[in-house]
């Protein structure tokens, strides 16, 4: 297979690209496709990437397959590699600047540069999914991280941790991550929440969600559940659990709820 | 370490004054080219908790996390001494470590002795995970490049160059470092002024937005504590025991006196100008 080094934004222009962005001198270049960065903004990375640049779909509905793309694309990231900003906003202003400008459309007009509060309000939306910050709750917002990072977090999860998720060893690898992708409400509700950081706790709700569809439709469900247990969580360390005792943590809680709404 | 107080379902070591005795572990940490080694001990003083360790019911817990980086990771001991090894691929930026002791089995009628008066006098059924003592918090950075007993001003706070031709400075807090942005005008004399008046520009630029950040890491904690610049001015602070709640004079701690070197450096100054 092909390989080639991804290109990156250097620190001190995404730096400048954010002050910019917050000053809303650019606001207008992310309603347009092509932006030309200049060749002292860029580095190449030492980050091998495999064959083509996949082509992302736009729609909500896409996330997943989008997700397998990018992170079969980008599959040699290690977490300090992906949590880098610099990557992020290159990818999301140049290589996927198509698929970011689509799947995350500004609603922006000539009349609204006039009027202070439409103005901040494109400006946060920008910040929000073409820059990340540097840590979890930024990233999770990202056009291109947020995938990678739901991809990373819930492929395979008896290959990582064989001791704990073993008995969930499923011919597709991509299993979780399309539970997690389902909707964006589960999306936000368990990466928002900081439960993407327990690759235990996170494996096992999905698992539960994957396993009870009825319940996982119910929106109000999903979010009393994890409401519930990041209650507990401050109380009870849920990770000390076997895998079926929090499975039946999880499933209690979510019995508990499915009776009470 | 720090603690945060919070309403249990029975009573918790560590916790106000839920329950006589103590819980204080102790953490260092070395960076290493491929991994991060914590080494934690522990200091627990109370009978029932202690015995429930003994008997292997409960544990000590350390829980490391990474915000940047999606990663935590749990270890749980019954010694009181342990080494703990990170990858360093897994972490960057500030690492979080939090000390807990848990059941690791059911137990039923908990009744903890030194249990506080308001507290006494009913049992409880305690699950396994459940928190049975805090330890708190500790944390460092991910950085092998950055040493909070040696570290510059630079490696948390940067002046540049802004666009107003003139004007007042700002302070910006939302990069890896604090930016003092001066005007241009202002930004040509700074350049020609730290050539020669270090001490001046630390007193007069450094020191009020030093100052300045530190309010703002005590009021807008939750909004920066992610920050990279945030994380080391706490790491330095805790390694110099310098108290960040007296921003004044942490800010002074922190630069080395500025006040003082910069009257010194002015002094000096004007001996020369009127020697020659």
């Amino acid at each position: 297979m092909d390989e080639s080094y991804q290109e990156i934004f250097t620190r001190s222009y995404t730096d400048f690209l954010r002050e910019q962005l917050q000053k809303g001198i650019i606001i207008k270049d992310y309603l347009t496709p092509v932006v030309e960065y200049p060749a002292d903004s860029k580095l190449q990375s030492t980050l091998a990437v495999s064959g083509e640049v996949p082509k992302l779909e736009y729609g909500a509905n896409d996330d997943f397959d989008n997700a397998v793309k990018i992170f079969e694309y980008l599959r040699n990231l290690d977490k300090t590699q992906a949590s880098d900003k610099r990557l992020w906003i290159y990818l999301s202003h140049v290589t996927f600047r198509d698929y970011t400008m689509n799947r995350w459309q500004l609603d922006y007009s000539e009349q609204d540069s006039m009027k202070l509060d439409e103005k901040r309000k494109a400006i946060n939306y920008i910040a929000e999914h073409w820059f990340v910050s540097g840590n979890d709750r930024s990233m999770r917002r990202h056009s291109i991280a947020r995938l990678w990072w739901a991809a990373y977090l819930t492929s395979a999860p008896w290959k990582n941790k064989p001791d704990y998720f073993q008995s969930l060893e499923h011919k597709d690898q991509y299993v979780y991550t399309r539970v997690l992708l389902s909707s964006q409400d589960i999306y936000l509700q368990i990466l928002e929440r900081g439960l993407g950081r327990s690759d235990e706790i996170l494996i096992t709700v999905l698992e539960f969600l994957r396993r009870n569809p009825e319940f996982s439709e119910s929106r109000d469900n999903v979010r009393s559940l994890i409401k519930e247990l990041n209650l507990a969580l401050s109380y009870r360390k849920l990770s000390l659990l076997s895998y079926s005792n929090l499975y039946e943590a999880v499933s209690s809680a979510a019995n508990t709820i499915a009776a009470t709404i | 370490m720090s603690a945060n107080i919070k309403s249990y379902p029975f009573p918790v070591l560590g916790n106000e004054d839920d329950l006589a005795g103590s819980f204080m572990p102790h953490m260092t940490y070395t960076l290493e080219p491929n991994k991060a080694i914590i080494n934690c001990s522990f200091n627990l003083d109370n009978v029932t908790i202690e015995n429930l360790i003994s008997e292997g019911k409960a544990k000590f817990f350390i829980q490391a996390e990474c915000s940047a980086t999606f990663f935590r990771r749990t270890y749980s001991t019954s010694a009181s001494e342990t080494r703990i090894e990170i990858d360093s691929g897994d972490v960057r930026d500030r690492v979080t470590v939090s000390f807990y002791i848990c059941a690791i089995e059911g137990i039923t009628d908990y009744d903890p002795e030194g249990t506080h008066p308001d507290l006494a006098g009913e049992t409880s059924d305690v699950e396994a995970g459940d928190v049975l003592a805090v330890g708190g918090i500790g944390w460092f950075m991910a950085d092998k490049t950055f040493d909070p007993l040696k570290a510059p001003v630079s490696s948390f706070m940067k002046i540049k160059e802004g666009s107003p031709k003139s004007g007042p400075l700002t302070i910006e807090y939302d990069s890896d470092s604090i930016l003092i942005v001066l005007s241009k005008d202002d930004f040509r004399n700074y350049k020609y002024a730290r050539k020669y008046a270090v001490s001046s520009i630390h007193a007069s630029l450094v020191f009020p937005a030093l100052v300045d950040a530190l309010h703002v890491m005590r009021a807008h904690k939750n909004e920066y504590s992610d920050s990279v610049w945030f994380g080391r001015i706490e790491q330095i602070c805790l390694e110099r025991k310098i108290n960040i709640d007296e921003p004044i004079e942490a800010a002074q701690r922190l630069l080395g006196e500025p006040v003082m070197r910069a009257l010194d450096e002015l002094k000096k100054r004007i001996s020369e100008d009127e020697d020659s």
